[in-house]
């Protein structure tokens, strides 16, 4: 048995597929067991017996039984089922089925491995059998076998089919260039990515030396394949990022990564490598990432711009700080390696160096005034226009000079300068930008470079501009002190004119006043005690004297109240005019009792601003007038009266004193007001004072005094005062 | 009234002689009899206060009961006197009566920031010096008749 199962398994072995494996274990089977027909069924990946190998059996048959199994799929412990005879057995549907097949007598035979059911093969006689346990054993063995086959047969299949599913996979990629290389870096594996991004075909690449050359020229000379496979081989992966050689020596950017593949016991066997062709994206972001750098530098550019265009409308103190600002600007947006700004000196028409950036003192030495035409700077100011000089070495500006010499040493190998020009196209002065290298500034940067110069000409000018009017300034502000010196000593001089004439004002209150008062005072005692010894004419005579002490002191008193309304501090707040009518009044009582006047006062009285003493003495100058100027056999009739009055929102208040006196003829209501002008029409005594004080000290609290009248009917005198604010 | 048993003695600081004549004249007139003593100028009128000098015996210069004071005066003026006065201890409540022909509101407001007892503007009506010169007296000659505000002199309204 032990030869029949060692053939079994030879017969097995050599199967190169499930089918043949099949076919020998039936071969063997219906030889060592000598039934008549056989069949092998298997779980389908749904759990389904199924035929997958017979002998004999017809196809209804097997679409009939298909399906039944004596053990569930997943049962761990099936055994051999054998049925003798079926004609013992009671006859169902199953039953009917195989007896119409020609079956009396079949076995089921497990197949398991690993404890794990994978299906069965069964035996079949046409008569009746008694199954020996020596059978059943060796159908266990030839199951056992036939399980094992399977299943290693189940394994490969997958495997191939699985390598197969792979392969096509990989070689039908183009958009990725994959392939295995060995230790040796020789490529073992192709796809169509390969030919569509490297352009080797299968055969130009397998097993062939080609690896290196997908590798540019540089990276060859400094070992990037090598140092790329060590870092696989070291961390299991290599980034593949770089740019890469085709067939035809066309380069590429490659995106992918290098792989190290290692077999079970962990020994390096080769390596995968995967990229594909960014060349375009690198293109695109390079190009992005050049206009972004640009678009910044512009930013940049335009912002300084900026700055100095709002220095330039502010009144520039620090124009050292305004070169050094422009210069900077200049070698910011030219990306210039040194610069300067030299400004035309006007006495020698040179050009002066106002600010450096990198030279060396023997550069600036050398080119701190420039007045030929051997430099850039200084064709510039000669044309009026910008200067450029790609290579210094090769411009005819330096050929052969001196300057040559010193612009090599400054390692200054290209220049621009642009000229400052006035509004009226003067060059003011030059910004230069030198470079390291041979250079020639882009059309952006030039346009900005424009830019800077104009606005740093309008600052230059403005600020000069600024100088001129700070020193006529100086001088205005010079002859403003000597005017401010003038007016304080005319001043000065006025107040002492001023004190002075106080003086003399209260010289005349005290000394005119006492000659005055002895006359009148030696007049009335003559007049009393001795005026029997005088007749009628002394008499009078005497009188006379008394009047006239009597006017004069009246005139000396309004001559003082006059002056002191002029000159006196006058402070002025809120008051009540309907107190100081009531004072005015009861003031005058006897005055008026004498007249039998008729005295009226009546209104709502609003609070105006006003002097205490002022206000009383204006109002009571205002009723005496009444009183004093009545039309002969007239009672005064007097009605002093509040009114609102001026142009807006009546914020004055006219204090009325109204009478039924002579009035006040049309043509001296003015006038009356001035010192010393009396109406034609009043034949009383005066000093023609009265009216002009009362305007006088309206005035000086801020109001005016007036007159409405007419002649024969009477007159009503205003004083106009500044209505208080409320309440 | 009663006059008074001891005659009201009062002190004129006047240096002109018109001004002292007419003074003398009205209480005539006002039958206001002061014992009137004169001094011309400042410096005598403290003289005679302080008992110094022609001064001492005070029988001849008794000590006044008022002081009549003007103002505008040679060597010191009244308010020298005046701020002399309050500073004796004795004279802290003496009635001084400033007596001017001043009206101005800075020599008014100067006296009582000095002490004054009143201010008086000297009138240039006669008859009007005669009736202050009769106010006066009674203020002095009656025990109980107060020295009031300036306004209840008579003469004392403010022209």
């Amino acid at each position: 048995m032990e030869q029949a199962l060692y053939e079994l398994l030879e017969g097995i072995n050599r199967a190169e597929s499930q089918k043949a494996v099949y076919e020998a274990a039936m071969d063997f089977i219906l030889a060592a067991l000598r039934c008549e027909k056989v069949s092998i069924l298997l779980f389908d990946d749904a759990g389904v017996m199924r035929f997958v190998a017979w002998r004999g059996l017809s196809d209804g048959y097997r679409q009939a039984v298909e399906g039944h199994s004596p053990w569930a799929a997943d049962s761990l412990d099936a055994h051999p089922i054998c049925v003798a005879d079926l004609g013992a057995v009671p006859a169902d549907e199953l039953i009917k089925t195989i007896l119409a097949e020609g079956i009396r007598a079949l076995a089921f035979i497990p197949l398991t491995s690993r404890g794990k059911l994978l299906g069965k093969f069964m035996i079949y006689f046409s008569v009746p059998h008694e199954f020996t346990p020596d059978e059943v054993r060796l159908a266990q063995a030839i199951a056992t076998q036939l399980a094992f086959a399977v299943q290693r047969q189940k394994g490969e299949e997958a495997l191939r089919q699985s390598e197969e599913r792979c392969r096509m996979l990989v070689q039908q990629v183009k958009d990725y260039a994959i392939f295995r290389i060995d230790t040796h870096a020789r490529p073992m594996t192709w796809n169509e990515g390969v030919q569509r991004i490297l352009g080797f075909t299968e055969s130009e690449f397998i097993g062939r030396d080609v690896l290196a050359s997908i590798f540019t020229p540089e990276d060859q000379a400094s070992q990037v394949l090598q140092k790329e496979l060590e870092t696989a081989a070291r961390t299991g992966s290599a980034n593949n990022d770089r740019w890469l050689c085709r067939k035809d020596g066309s380069r590429f950017w490659a995106e992918g990564s290098t792989t190290a593949l290692r077999n079970e016991a962990g020994e390096l066997v080769g390596y995968s490598k995967v990229f594909r062709d960014c060349t375009e994206r690198k293109l695109i972001q390079s190009e992005l990432t050049s206009v972004k750098d640009r678009l910044a530098a512009d930013l940049k550019a335009m912002t300084r711009l900026q700055a100095l265009g709002a220095r330039a409308v502010q009144p520039e103190t620090d124009v050292s700080a305004l070169f050094v600002e422009v210069l900077e600007a200049a070698v910011a947006i030219a990306r210039a390696d040194r610069g300067n700004v030299q400004l035309r000196d006007p006495e020698t028409g040179g050009l002066r160096i106002m600010a450096q950036r990198g030279f060396e003192p023997s550069f600036l030495k050398f080119f701190q005034h420039v007045v030929d035409e051997t430099a850039a700077c200084a064709v510039a100011m000669g044309t009026q226009q910008r200067v450029m000089v790609e290579d210094v070495t090769k411009s005819p500006i330096f050929e052969g000079t001196e300057a040559l010499r010193v612009l090599l040493e400054a390692d200054v190998r290209a220049v621009q300068s642009t000229p400052l020009l006035s509004r009226e196209g003067k060059v003011l002065g030059i910004i230069s930008t030198h470079f390291d290298h041979p250079h020639r500034p882009s059309e952006n940067e030039l346009h900005f470079l424009d830019i800077l110069a104009r606005q740093a000409s309008n600052a230059l000018e403005r600020t000069q501009a600024d100088e001129a009017l700070r020193e006529a300034k100086t001088k205005l502000a010079a002859a403003n002190e000597d005017l401010d010196k003038k007016v304080k000593r005319r001043t000065e001089s006025l107040n002492e004119t001023l004190h002075s004439l106080e003086t003399l004002l209260y010289t005349i209150a005290h000394d005119l006043r006492a000659p005055n008062r002895a006359m009148q005072g030696y007049a009335h005692l003559l007049l009393e005690s001795h005026s029997q010894s005088l007749n009628d004419e002394g008499r009078f005579y005497l009188q006379r004297i008394i009047d006239g002490a009597l006017r004069n002191e009246a005139l000396i008193r309004d001559l003082l109240e006059f002056g002191r309304l002029v000159h006196a501090d006058f402070p002025c707040h809120a008051l009540d005019p309907a107190q100081n009518v009531r004072a005015v009044l009861h003031g005058l009582e006897s005055e008026i009792a004498a007249l039998h006047a008729t005295v009226e006062a009546a209104g709502e009285w609003p609070k105006v601003i006003g002097n205490d003493a002022a206000l009383s003495h204006v109002l009571t100058n205002l009723v005496s007038n009444a009183l004093k100027y009545r039309r002969s056999g007239v009672v005064p009739q007097i009605r002093i009266y509040p009114e609102l009055s001026g142009q807006d929102s009546y914020s004055y208040v006219r204090l009325c004193v109204q009478d039924n006196g002579i009035g006040v003829p049309a043509e001296q209501q003015e006038t009356i007001f001035q010192l010393f002008q009396r109406a034609s029409n009043v034949d009383i005594e005066g000093t023609g004072m009265g009216l002009a004080i009362v305007r006088k000290a309206a005035e000086r609290m801020g109001g005016d005094a007036g007159v409405d009248s007419k002649v024969g009917e009477g007159s009503t005198f205003w004083v106009e005062l500044r209505k208080a604010s409320s309440p | 009234m009663n006059p008074p048993a001891n005659t009201p003695v009062l002190l004129y600081v006047e240096d002109s002689l018109d001004d002292r004549v007419l003074f003398a004249k009205a209480c005539a007139r006002s039958n206001a009899r002061f014992k009137l003593r004169y001094v011309e100028h400042g410096q005598q009128a403290i003289d005679y206060l302080g008992g110094a000098g022609e001064y001492a015996n005070r029988a001849e210069s008794p000590l006044p009961d008022g002081v009549l004071l003007d103002v505008k005066m040679p060597i010191l003026d009244g308010f020298a006197v005046l701020r002399w006065i309050r500073e004796q201890e004795s004279f802290a409540h003496f009635p001084i009566l400033v007596f001017t022909s001043s009206y101005q509101h800075s020599d008014i407001e100067r006296a009582y920031a000095e002490k004054a007892t009143a201010f008086l503007t000297k009138p240039s009506d006669f008859q009007a010096l005669i009736n202050l010169t009769g106010a006066l007296w009674e203020c002095f000659a009656f025990p109980n008749f107060q020295i009031g505000p300036l306004e209840t002199l008579p003469q004392f309204k403010r022209p």
